[in-house]
């Protein structure tokens, strides 16, 4: 009997510290869980900005006043351009042999 | 002899032993007692305090020691219909005071002034609020509160924002509209998908120590659900080209502001949609004094002769005039209900002019008695088909629906100046969608400004054969004989309408203010796109569509068509073979 009640006094004393180990052992994983989620979201954050940057220096109009004023490259002048139609060189190349 | 017994003398230690046994006795009983009673009144009062006040007492501890701190969820980003970032949320902080516990000197109120960019007596003014709680700035950018943050000043806490970023600014300002402080849809498409772009911000336990700083995590509570994204139909390429030559043709011609739009001829979407003057959505004060107002779908105009398709197109439709007839002209003037209408040329030869001259060289006169043979509710049936009178539903905030009268009150002269584009008014987005009915064999396309890979709706308005005969007359109308030969296109048929209506104002039509439009669609071969260009009040002394609003037209068709690679189905003018190539070239190198 005796032998018994020990047995089960000691399974009772383990089960309590299983039971506060784990406990403290969740509470570990759940901050850790919380800060890679901070982590995650900052890297988002990040990535939104980056994108944003991105997005903010290739729009067309910067595209455009950069081309116009860093380059010095102006719109094409629709009197002054000539527009080809490839297929049509291409065929009258095949004929003649003139490459352009 | 007699013995006197001696009484025994107990020993006196032998009666204090009695009387101190006696008395211990009752002095163990009492402590006993006494620790019994204190005993019984901890075990009472660890029961009241467990069992009886444990909820209440759980809850007070945790309300000291738990705090539900918020996991902030951003807002879902506008992409163009190419994934190209059109509006943005980047986390910001908001600098917020409790006046009464602010410990600030003058020193610090000058750097806090210079790094949130505001004036130190604004500063002053605000922490000498008597409310509790006070914002000295929102949307801050996260350097400048981290700045703030490092002068540790008692009684500034930051809280967790959001800031709205528009790349394209004033560019795209008046489809996507604006959000508040709280980045929360206020107008434009910001304001119409507020629920599918917001995010829902979620929650998590943590215990704090008596600082505030976070000890231990006690998991979540809710999960932040991200916005989602949203994808237009909007090209931010077509959109640019758009908006400059709008601005190029409204300064050009001195006019109080123009629209124009871009539209995918078979699917409806919406290409671009652009308006001038414009304003940035990250100009609050140009918002709020309507800035922002997209008036290619809020406002509503008189569309002039670019109606007049549509009249031609449902009497051949209906069957009451034939696409080879002639119409008399009478004269070059109408006269019904005592009120006249004149063409401003003469139009036709011998007083009559055939169907193609009416389109082709926008006769008033023709359309009105072409008009005269279409029953009202007929005329109306077919401007309705055309979406004439009803929103086009894009999915924009406050679009107008524009007026068609019911058939039934209209008389004779209101129909005939209908049939030329007076008596009704439609906004631009809905003079373009009717113009797909041309470019789709007769099927109007519901217009939307959301991606749809193609999968738009359609309704019939006219049969294809009647579009067949109505797109070479339209054809014709940009040619040099017609009324917009500044709308034609290197490379490529055009077909179009120009319009020219005079405005109303107090109730009368004034002479020398006008809207001037022009819708066109290209390549006629295979109608990809429909644009429609709107100028309003043009006071360079040019008024006419054709002359203010085709040239627009044609520079923005051409470059849609050249971007998105569509192939030419017109010989190109002056063309050259391989050996004058060759010959510009060596010209070009020398």
């Amino acid at each position: 009997m005796t032998r018994i009640n020990l047995f089960v006094a000691a399974l009772v004393w383990v089960s309590a510290f299983v039971v506060v180990s784990t406990q403290y052992r969740v509470r570990q994983l759940t901050t850790e869980i919380n800060k890679q989620r901070d982590l995650a979201y900052q890297l988002e954050n990040e990535r939104t900005k980056a994108t944003l940057a991105q997005s903010r220096l290739s729009t067309p109009s910067r595209v455009e006043s950069t081309a116009r004023e860093v380059i010095g490259m102006e719109l094409p002048d629709p009197q002054k351009s000539l527009l080809l139609d490839l297929r049509i060189v291409a065929a009258q190349t095949a004929q003649t042999g003139v490459k352009p | 002899m007699s013995r006197t017994a001696t009484p025994i003398k107990k020993p006196r230690g032998a009666n204090n032993i009695s009387f101190a046994e006696r008395f211990a006795g009752w002095r163990v009983q009492l402590v006993v007692f006494g620790l019994l009673t204190g005993f019984s009144i901890l075990v009472g009062r660890g029961v009241y305090l467990q069992i009886i006040q444990h909820d209440d007492l759980t809850r007070r501890g945790e309300a000291r020691t738990l705090r539900d701190v918020t996991v902030p969820a951003h807002r879902g980003r506008i992409l163009d219909r190419e994934g190209a970032v059109l509006a943005s949320s980047v986390p910001a902080r908001g600098v917020l005071a409790f006046p009464d516990q602010v410990e600030i000197d003058d020193k610090q109120v000058a750097q806090l002034a210079q790094v949130l960019g505001q004036k130190p007596a604004d500063i002053k003014r605000k922490l000498s609020s008597e409310r509790d709680v006070v914002y000295l700035a929102r949307s801050v950018p996260v350097e400048k509160a981290d700045a703030v943050r490092a002068m540790k000043i008692a009684g500034l806490s930051l809280q967790n924002e959001f800031k709205r970023e528009y790349p394209s600014q004033e560019v795209m300002g008046q489809v996507l509209g604006i959000t508040n402080v709280d980045d929360i849809g206020q107008e434009g498409l910001e304001l119409a998908q507020n629920d599918w772009l917001a995010g829902k911000h979620g929650a998590r336990r943590v215990m704090i120590d008596r600082r505030g700083g976070v000890v231990e995590e006690h998991g979540s509570l809710r999960a932040p659900q991200q916005g989602r994204d949203l994808q237009l139909s909007l090209d931010s390429r077509v959109q640019h080209i758009a908006f400059r030559e709008l601005k190029r043709g409204v300064e050009t011609h001195r006019a109080k502001g123009g629209a124009a739009v871009v539209l995918d001829a078979q699917s409806g979407e919406v290409l671009a949609l652009v308006n001038y003057p414009t304003a940035s959505p990250t100009d609050r004060s140009a918002a709020a004094s309507g800035g922002l107002r997209n008036r290619a779908l809020a406002d509503l105009f008189e569309p002039g002769s670019t109606m007049k398709p549509f009249t031609v197109a449902a009497a051949i439709d209906a069957g009451v005039l034939r696409a080879n007839e002639s119409i008399a002209m009478t004269g070059g003037q109408y006269t019904t209900n005592g009120a006249t209408i004149r063409d401003v040329h003469t139009i036709g030869s011998n007083g009559y002019a055939s169907v193609l001259e009416i389109v082709q060289k926008s006769s008033n006169v023709g359309t009105s008695r072409i008009a005269e043979r279409l029953p009202n509710e007929l005329m109306s049936r077919y401007l309705q088909r055309a979406g004439f009178g009803r929103a086009p539903q894009t999915g924009f905030p406050g679009e107008a629906h524009g007026r068609l009268r019911a058939p039934q009150t209209w008389r004779p002269i209101e129909k005939a100046t209908m049939s030329y584009g007076y008596g009704l008014s439609v906004n631009l987005v809905q003079l373009a969608r009717a113009y797909t009915a041309f470019a789709n064999k007769g099927q109007l396309a519901d217009v939307t400004l959301f991606k749809n890979n193609g999968s738009g709706r359609q309704s019939r308005v006219f049969s294809p054969e009647t579009a067949s005969i109505l797109l070479p007359m339209l054809e014709r109308a940009t040619h040099r004989d017609g009324t917009a030969p500044q709308s034609q296109i290197a490379g490529y048929r055009v077909a179009g309408k120009t319009g020219t209506a005079k405005k109303l104002h107090n109730g009368v039509y004034t002479d020398g203010k006008y809207v001037s439009s022009f819708v066109g669609l290209a390549p006629v071969s295979n109608p990809r796109f429909v644009v429609a260009v709107m100028i309003d009040e043009p006071s360079t002394g040019q008024f006419y569509g054709g002359t203010v609003a085709a040239p627009v037209f044609s520079q923005l068709m051409s470059q849609t068509l050249r971007l998105f690679e569509i192939p030419f189905d017109a010989p190109l003018p002056g063309s050259p073979n391989a050996e004058a190539v060759v010959a510009a070239i060596v010209r070009e190198g020398n």
